[in-house]
């Protein structure tokens, strides 16, 4: 049986590296990728990490099916970016390198938080344990957010304060409507852009008919692109990568693969909203 | 006795008139809205520190030593100078070196990243501390001159030899640093089948000498500039055996008032007792370790011990 759930999980400051910059400086990824969400899974499940070189972990050849999908909230959050600062280390230990002290600048996101939609398929041992520990709030080991200096966690239900607010979503869970999305809609988390927008208004007199990207409706306030990991190339060992993209806009019909879509409805307030899970 | 339990807490650093942790330009650490941080490196310090001078019998492996001409030595000098040559034998070389390295309290505690010559381990450590954020509504950090006793122009014999080296040194005038914590021994497991029946693991001894670390390091560790950095509080949450609930940072759960009581810091712990009622039939034990002469602790949760901060109290061998 597939479900659908959704956690909110929060850290205090995280650390999202960036393979391709190793020197001087690392930088982190603002949003959180599938990759990460699927170390953070196994981390719940109990799963094992990275032992050998050129062998997948456990946790990776076993969650990796699990469809993710990723949306930034919470107070850090500006129009899906979070601020960043800058931390500078040294290590004078003299463990790391032989000439002096090793310094070591790191990126770092203040508050980070994501809500993690997974579609998950419960007739799978290891999803069913993933659905139990995420609802008990529970984790075999504790989870964190790219650095085990930044403890990541969530709640399994809404923490509210005195007028009754939300301050924190609890775990939520959700039917799949039928759809077929031949109308304009807003996407929840962020989506993979299939063609650069550029191209898109060049194409526009060529009466093309934009099926391999989106096109905005009804403008909002915002559109975030990042490139981030899909997943890992299995062959070279290294992020495979796809544009993603984030808006509080409408989009037009037919802007993404509806197969890629959800329609989903939460099983308690009934509220409804469009999300991608990838 | 070997410890299983989970734990969680936060460690409250005090700083008047101090610099518990600078950046490169010697200031106190900021974030990019002027709150004042330290890294957990600076607080683990502290805890390593006193691990060295107080227990001399315990390896701590992770720490500063210097050769004869005060260069720190490598990775693998450090291993030779505690544990001999490597064993020649590659097949057992992985087995030997992890049961070494869980020898030491420091590895056992917070885990290894063991890139040696021949040999590469990584241990992910059950001890794991955030980095502390100042909690108190205040982040006054100011800038003093000072003077050498020295020339400035020694290099150049013609010169006037009028002055003397002006230099700056950076303090915070009051902080609170809240570092939130964590402990799982299940992290141990997988390294401790790898270093095989006789491999140590976590021991309620090493977590009574870990408390008493963490209750009085920052305190016990004074240089120059940390010297008014104190330790204030240590509250541990011990969830039963076999517990695998995830509790939130305490980061914006304490809060520290902004008026003193008598002159002491009060710490309000409301939060956090609302957090944990809806635990309770999952936590063990909870305490709370305070400096009484410098802080008060309101609304702790429901069965929370009160201890004193410094001291035996009773828990070390």
């Amino acid at each position: 049986m597939k479900t659908v759930i959704s956690f909110d999980l929060y850290a205090d400051m995280g650390f999202l590296k960036k393979p391709d910059i190793n020197e001087k400086i690392y930088l982190t990824y603002n949003m959180l990728h599938k990759p990460c969400v699927l170390g953070i899974l196994g981390a719940i499940a109990g799963l094992k990490g990275f032992t050998k070189n050129n062998e997948f972990p456990e946790y990776y050849t076993k969650l990796k099916d699990i469809p993710v999908g990723i949306k930034p909230i919470g107070k850090g959050c500006e129009r899906g970016n979070f601020t960043k600062n800058v931390t500078t280390y040294t290590n004078t230990i003299g463990f790391a390198n032989t000439d002096g002290n090793l310094i070591v600048s790191e990126q770092t996101l203040i508050h980070p938080a994501y809500r993690i939609f997974l579609s998950l398929d419960l007739g799978k041992e290891d999803e069913q344990i993933l659905y139990d520990h995420i609802r008990q709030q529970e984790a075999v080991f504790i989870p964190y957010l790219g650095k085990n200096d930044y403890s990541a966690w969530w709640s399994k239900e809404d923490v509210k304060d005195e007028n009754d607010n939300v301050l924190i979503q609890g775990v939520k869970e959700y039917d799949i409507l039928q759809d077929d999305f031949n109308y304009d809609y807003k996407v929840e988390t962020v989506f993979i852009k299939q063609k650069a927008v550029v191209e898109s208004l060049v194409d526009e007199n060529d009466d093309d008919d934009f099926s391999d990207n989106f096109q905005i409706s009804d403008f909002g306030t915002y559109v975030y692109f990042e490139k981030l990991p899909t997943k890992y190339n299995e062959e070279l060992y290294q992020y495979d990568y796809a544009d993603f993209s984030l808006t509080d806009s409408r989009l037009k019909a037919g802007s993404l693969p509806p197969e890629t879509l959800l329609h989903l409805q939460e099983k308690k307030s009934k509220q409804e909203f469009v999300v991608q899970l990838n | 006795m070997e410890f299983k339990n989970r734990v969680f807490g936060c460690a409250v650093v005090k700083a008047v008139n101090s610099n518990y942790n600078a950046d490169f330009s010697g200031q106190p650490r900021t974030l990019p809205d002027g709150t004042v941080y330290a890294t957990d490196k600076a607080y683990k310090y502290t805890v390593k520190n006193f691990f060295k001078a107080v227990y001399p019998k315990e390896t701590i492996f992770y720490f500063k030593s210097l050769n004869e001409n005060m260069n720190p030595i490598s990775l693998d000098e450090t291993y030779v100078k505690y544990f001999g040559e490597y064993p020649k034998d590659k097949k057992t070389i992985k087995q030997v070196v992890a049961g070494k390295l869980l020898s030491c309290l420091d590895i056992r505690l917070f885990g290894a990243t063991f890139a040696g010559k021949s040999i590469n381990i990584s241990v992910h450590g059950p001890v794991q501390i955030n980095h502390g954020v100042n909690i108190w509504h205040e982040n006054n950090i100011y800038s003093e001159q000072i003077t050498s006793p020295f020339s400035n122009k020694s290099n150049d014999p013609e010169a006037e030899r009028g002055m003397t080296t002006i230099g700056r040194q950076s303090k915070l005038q009051e902080g609170h640093y809240l570092h939130h914590f964590s402990i799982n021994p299940g992290t141990l497991s997988e390294i401790k089948t790898l270093a095989g029946e006789e491999a140590k693991a976590v021991s309620s001894e090493d977590i009574s000498k870990l408390r008493a670390a963490m209750r009085q390091g920052a305190t016990f560790y004074d240089s120059a500039a940390k010297a008014g950095t104190d330790n204030e509080i240590l509250f541990w949450v011990q969830l039963n055996d076999g517990s695998k609930l995830i509790l939130p940072a305490f980061t914006d759960l304490v809060k520290a008032l902004p008026e003193k009581q008598d002159g002491k810091t009060v710490f309000d712990f409301e939060k956090v007792s609302e957090l944990l009622s809806g635990f309770r039939s999952e936590i063990e034990t909870t305490e709370l370790y305070i400096n009484g002469q410098s802080a008060t602790a309101i609304n702790l949760p429901v069965g929370c011990t009160t201890l004193p901060l410094f001291g035996n109290n009773g828990e070390e061998a």
